[in-house]
């Protein structure tokens, strides 16, 4: 039987944080990762769970406490088919996201030599770029690896949760 | 909308668990109960999706996720249409989906197709796959196969008889089927297509995959850059690039031939005992003859002789696709629906669609006639194979009922 962590437990003034959790995905492993991590935070925190089809640029706003961004690569280094059109609109519109914290965690397979998770890393250029703070490490799973995905789930987030302490 | 609604999902592969998955997100109080003919889990993902791409078939551990839902049975072992009929089905529950896929091998319909060392694709790699009850007869491939059809599991077929049980060590392949066909020792591979290369079906991804095996030389036979080429989509101008690519990449030795060649119809395959070359006409009906020890057909998929759920019964003149609404109660979704081809996810968008519509139409159907409530679905149907002496498995069982699928070592 799958297990979920423990909660994070992280008081901030004694306010709930605004959590928005976007994912990109074509197979649903992103998916499904991205309802584990809700599941992780939602009793401590005010977590929203976005399909990136229907994200919209507000959800990158310094408002939030934190966006997390979860996305496969598909093809050979291409977008989800979900993901594709709020990229676009990203890059067409290039907002500013200074203030923003976003942390990353990317599903890929390096058995696609060349191309190993680019779009997680491509999107982390793009959006620190744009002025967005990354936070935490860029969370990296590996298909070929062999290792459960939501074993990676505890230590990304821990990572990601003490660097957002600090600030 | 009726509380609770009792749904039957026949078949477990990619496109039975994504509707699972999406029912349980768009109608959380629903009861899935998933009847699957053989006694293991999610069909051309274990049998199919070929034994050294590793990785695609990791996909099972995100579906395994689905079985701890305590809304969601498994019935292995137990085939729609003889352990319980549909009508049957269509009684004890509110909704009955078929995501049965479609397993029979497509035939030539020529000449020769019967003589042994023809063999049918999805036999093949079902058989490679570990497949249990697949009656292949293991006969040696010889050095000369030639594969009919350019799509990807003529692709994947091709990579699999070319290489060598040493490099096969990390794969899920049936190793010792593998050495009864002579899996690794195949001298020359052609891979022949009706069309022109631009309509060649096969991922790039893949073609450049079989290119780079280090003991294979491979070579692109056709016009690979034709004068209309600009005015092409994208992805087939990718393809045409990768086919350039890919050709004579300067291995002139190698100890595998693969040759990829193009309009060329099959007529006839000629030999006495077994198979000993095809006979194809060239776009100029010329006469062109290979020589052949096995002969691969891979030119897609159909209702399988034995189905006891048949596609063509559904079917509305040469409409491709199917309707997601069967009539009634009754739902399609996956290849059996749209029909042979494409990928795991494209199932994934189409298992999203059909719970739309089904979401829809139960919330018309509060809206006509409240049904009357009925017992509970699952028991009904325990009940009822019970009473047939039908065995089945369930989700807890599947580990001692799946193929030996402990690790390949070579001694
Ligand atoms: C050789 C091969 C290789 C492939 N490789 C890849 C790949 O690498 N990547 C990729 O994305 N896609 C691949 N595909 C395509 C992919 O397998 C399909 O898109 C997908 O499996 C279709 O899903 P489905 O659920 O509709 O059908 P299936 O996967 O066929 O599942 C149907 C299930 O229904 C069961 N069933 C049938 N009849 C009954 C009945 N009467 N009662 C109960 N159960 C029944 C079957 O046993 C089966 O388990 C491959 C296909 C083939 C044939
Ligand atoms: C056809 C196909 C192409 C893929 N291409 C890439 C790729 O270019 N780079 C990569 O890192 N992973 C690639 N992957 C691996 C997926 O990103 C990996 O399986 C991931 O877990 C899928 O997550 P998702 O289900 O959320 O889409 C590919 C997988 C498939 C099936």
């Amino acid at each position: 039987m799958h297990k979920l962590p423990h909660v994070i437990t992280l008081n901030q003034e004694n306010q709930l944080m605004k959590i928005f959790i976007l994912y990109g995905t074509e197979t649903g492993n992103s998916e499904l990762f991205a309802e584990d991590v809700q599941a992780a935070l939602k009793d401590q925190h005010e977590v929203t769970l976005v399909d990136m089809q229907n994200a919209t640029l507000d959800m990158l706003s310094p408002e939030n406490d934190l966006t997390i961004i979860i996305i496969s690569t598909y093809g050979e280094g291409e977008y989800p088919t979900n993901a594709q059109a709020f990229v676009k609109i990203i890059q067409d519109k290039q907002p500013d996201l200074h203030g923003c914290r976003i942390a990353f965690f990317g599903l890929g397979d390096t058995f696609y030599t060349g191309h190993y998770n680019v779009c997680v890393k491509t999107l982390q250029k793009l959006l620190t770029g744009l002025g967005a703070e990354q936070i935490g490490p860029c969370g990296l799973h590996d298909a070929s690896s062999g290792q459960m995905i939501d074993e990676l789930m505890q230590p990304w987030l821990d990572a990601v949760f003490s660097d957002l302490k600090k600030q | 909308m009726i509380e609770n609604p009792q749904i039957a999902i026949i078949g477990s592969g990619p496109s039975g668990i994504y509707t699972a998955q999406f029912l349980l997100k768009k109608i959380p109080d629903c009861k899935i109960d998933i009847l699957e003919r053989l006694p293991t889990l999610y069909g051309l993902v274990q049998y199919g999706v070929a034994p050294d791409h590793q990785s695609a078939k990791a996909i099972t551990r995100q579906f395994d996720r689905l079985f701890e839902n305590k809304s969601v049975h498994f019935f292995g072992g137990v085939e729609v249409g003889n352990a319980i009929h549909l009508e049957e089905l269509k009684k004890l529950y509110d909704i009955v989906i078929i995501a049965s896929g479609l397993y029979g091998d497509r035939r030539l319909g020529i000449q020769g197709e019967n003589l042994p060392g023809v063999l049918p694709s999805g036999r093949l790699t079902r058989w490679l796959n570990g497949y249990p009850n697949e009656e292949l007869k293991p006969l040696l491939v010889g050095p000369h196969l030639v594969i009919i059809g350019n799509g990807n599991v003529a692709i994947d077929v091709a990579r699999l008889m070319a290489k060598t049980d040493q490099d096969l060590i990390n794969s899920t392949m049936d190793l010792t089927r593998h050495a009864l066909l002579g899996g690794g020792k195949v001298k020359t591979i052609d891979i022949i297509g009706r069309g022109l290369p631009e309509g060649c079906k096969s991922d790039p991804l893949i073609l450049r995959e079989l290119a780079n095996i280090p003991y294979v030389h491979l070579t692109v036979e056709g016009n690979l850059t034709p004068d209309n080429e600009d005015s092409f989509p994208q992805i087939v101008k990718n393809r045409l690039k990768v086919l350039r690519e890919i050709n004579n990449m300067g291995k002139p030795n190698a100890p595998c031939q693969i040759s990829i060649r193009f309009q060329l119809k099959p007529i006839e395959i000629i030999g006495d005992n077994s198979v000993k070359a095809v006979i194809f006409h060239d776009q100029n009906k010329n006469i062109r003859e290979i020589s052949a020890s096995a002969v691969v057909t891979a030119i897609g998929f159909c209702d399988a002789p034995d189905t006891v759920i048949s596609r063509d019964r559904f079917r509305i003149k040469n409409e491709g696709e199917l309707s997601y609404n069967l009539g009634e109660n009754l739902y399609s979704v996956g290849w059996f629906r749209k029909g042979p081809t494409g990928t795991i996810s494209e199932n994934r968008v189409d298992a999203k669609e059909v719970v739309e519509i089904i979401f829809r139409d139960l919330e018309q159907s509060l809206k006509n006639k409240a049904k009357e409530k009925k017992g509970l679905a699952s028991e009904e149907l325990e009940k009822l194979l019970k009473a047939r002496r039908v065995h089945w498995f369930d989700f807890e069982q599947k580990e001692e009922m799946s193929p030996n699928k402990s690790q390949n070592t070579l001694c």
